[in-house]
């Protein structure tokens, strides 16, 4: 009963502009940019890639793209619709592959980081001054690891596409390079929504890892870097010594397993088959159905649990 | 349940070292309370404790809600500020604005902006390029703007040369303070603020060695001071400490009327910082 007369706001505060209150959906979003203000390597590398890919474009198309052009030129029958719509779609696909590349870098960089500095620094101590909560808190982290930073990728590689099909058709104008590619919308769609649903099998495939990275960074008192460098190193050698290889499988089949489900083959076979190959021979009913896929999200949750309750008791500032 | 923190039993130990042994206090509403100890006396694991940042034995209520497991709710209501080294040296000024907006639900931006025009810090600075007094006001800034029913401060001013330790506790009385408030401030420098106080409690070894409202320690203490060759008599009413300056005795008595030791001196009420001096000396000695 006292706590409503207390908790009424006080009359020199009256003259000030008057602000709702943050509801839950604002309070993510804040930690979340937070996250990205903290860690602007999570969209600078991606950007910096993307920049490097459209200079090599540019140098390319005005030099003479002699490198670039060479793949498709050896093609048989490169100039048939089947072949320029597989050349379209792979040169959807290509600035993927950099881009996801240095993602899954920094990414990893920053689970293991995000809840070990706070501590080192102690600013934890003012985080947790907040009316935030340590599953927010963490969920925050995870969120921007499997969601926001990949999303952004992904559009960033949309856009990269788009003004590389650009600078290509210049070079093609300028006869620079050969006019292999023509812009196919019902392909674009196709490659967009094919990367879409790797995107998410991606999100839930790798959830376990990052929970796992997250729950090191929380716990660890040195270098969380070490931690999951070394650990599973130390564990492959012991298993060397014993003949089994247990560690290095599980290792493995977290890494690759679902795009083998999914039956990404090797690039070379993309000379060779169809546009089927490209876009229409994945399994993704077969992917998203997968029992171990749905364990490793069940461990996930754990992983995240055990994460908060270390983030919520820990005591090391 | 009118007291902004209860505290029963309180205990925490780290192995063999007791940080808190069976503390017992409660604080009540509109006071600013100063929680006085030497190092490792349990200052900072008492106020961990009533923040939920640690875990503990007893039976603790702040503002009637239980730190270990209400602490999301708690933190609506309680602003808490350690020693300036704890915002993170990538902050810029404006995100903790933002951040701070984003979070807190009685978090008055306008009021942190008003502030922060009084000083010299700039939105767009981080928070590495400010000095330690710098930071210290972003922070007083940010905790300032929070309408909150309970502060705790935890050597807030540590390292801070005097002009900004004085501004500090300045603001800090005239914004923010109001009798529907309630500060817990830990400090070494005792002599600085012991005007700034309406309760205090000495901590020592992780027990309470005294706890009292400032008004009552004038009945509860005194302060005789006389010549050392003159002080026999007084020793006799068997002060708890004493100590000699300059062939000057400056005893301490608790319990003892003014009319019993006027005759033997000079009288008065002992300062915050003296009293302190000498309950550690008095209780160490025990």
């Amino acid at each position: 009963m006292n706590s409503t007369a207390v908790a009424a706001p006080r009359g020199s505060s009256s003259d000030l502009p008057a602000q709702s209150p943050p509801t839950a959906r604002t309070t993510l979003a804040t930690l979340v940019r937070r996250e990205l203000w903290e860690h602007p390597a999570l969209w600078r590398a991606p950007l910096v890639i993307a920049a490097l890919l459209i200079g090599t474009m540019i140098i390319g198309v005005s030099m003479g793209g002699a490198h670039i052009g060479m793949d498709i030129n050896e093609w048989e029958g490169g100039t048939s619709a089947e072949r320029r719509a597989q050349a379209f779609a792979v040169s959807q696909l290509a600035p993927m592959f950099p881009l996801y590349l240095i993602m899954m870098l920094v990414l990893s960089f920053y689970l293991l980081d995000c809840l070990y500095a706070e501590r080192k620094d102690r600013s934890i101590l003012f985080w947790k001054s907040m009316p935030v909560s340590d599953g927010l808190t963490v969920l925050s982290k995870l969120l921007v690891a499997l969601i926001v930073v990949p999303l952004g990728v992904l559009m960033l590689a949309a856009v990269c596409h788009v003004l590389l099909f650009l600078l290509w058709q210049i070079g093609v104008a300028t006869g620079h390079a050969p006019a292999v590619l023509t812009w196919n919308t019902v392909i674009w769609f196709k490659v967009e929504l094919v990367m879409f649903l790797c995107f998410l099998l991606g999100a839930l495939w790798y959830a376990p890892v990052a929970a796992a990275f997250l729950l090191v960074s929380a716990w660890a008192r040195r270098s969380p870097v070490m931690w999951v460098t070394l650990a599973p190193l130390v564990a492959m050698i012991v298993e060397w010594k014993l003949g089994t290889h247990y560690v290095a499988s599980l290792l493995n089949y977290r890494t690759v397993g679902i795009w083998q489900v999914l039956g990404f083959g090797g690039g070379d076979k993309l000379e060779h088959h169809s546009l089927k190959a490209v876009l229409g021979d994945f399994h993704f009913a077969a992917a998203f159905t997968n029992l171990n896929l749905w364990l490793g999200v069940a461990a996930t949750a754990l992983l995240i649990l055990a994460t908060v309750r270390v983030r919520r008791y820990r005591d090391d500032t | 349940m009118t007291a902004i923190i209860e505290a029963r039993g309180l205990s925490k130990r780290f192995g063999a070292n007791v940080a808190l042994d069976n503390v017992s206090f409660s604080i009540e509403p509109g006071r600013i309370v100063g929680l006085i100890g030497p190092n490792g006396a349990g200052k900072t694991t008492a106020i961990k404790a009533i923040l939920g940042l640690t875990s503990f034995g007893g039976d603790l209520k702040v503002l009637g809600l239980d730190p270990r497991t209400q602490r999301d709710e708690l933190m609506r209501d309680v602003c808490f500020m350690a020693d300036v080294a704890v915002l993170p040296r990538w902050l810029r000024v404006a995100q903790a604005l933002d951040y701070c907006e984003g979070v807190h639900p009685r978090f008055v931006r306008a009021r942190a902006e008003e502030f922060l025009r009084k000083t010299d810090i700039r939105v767009n600075s981080r928070v590495r390029e400010l000095s330690k007094g710098m930071v210290t006001q972003l922070h007083l800034a940010l905790t300032l703007a929070i309408d909150a029913r309970l502060l705790v401060l935890d050597e807030p001013t540590l390292g801070l040369d005097l002009l900004y330790r004085r501004a500090f506790y300045d603001t800090l009385l005239n914004d923010y303070f109001d009798k529907d408030r309630t500060i817990l401030l830990t400090t070494h420098q005792v002599e600085e603020v012991e005007n700034l106080f309406t309760d205090v409690i000495f901590v020592s070894r992780g027990r309470i060695a005294l706890t009292s409202s400032v008004e009552e320690l004038g009945g509860r203490y005194l302060q005789l001071t006389t010549a050392a060759e003159r002080a026999a008599p007084a020793r006799a009413l068997k002060p708890f400490y004493e100590r000699e300056v300059f062939g000057r005795v400056a005893m301490f008595f608790e319990g003892r009327t003014a009319a019993e030791l006027s005759p033997l001196g000079d009288l008065r009420t002992p300062s915050i910082a003296d009293l302190f001096v000498a309950t550690m000396q008095g209780t160490m000695k025990t």
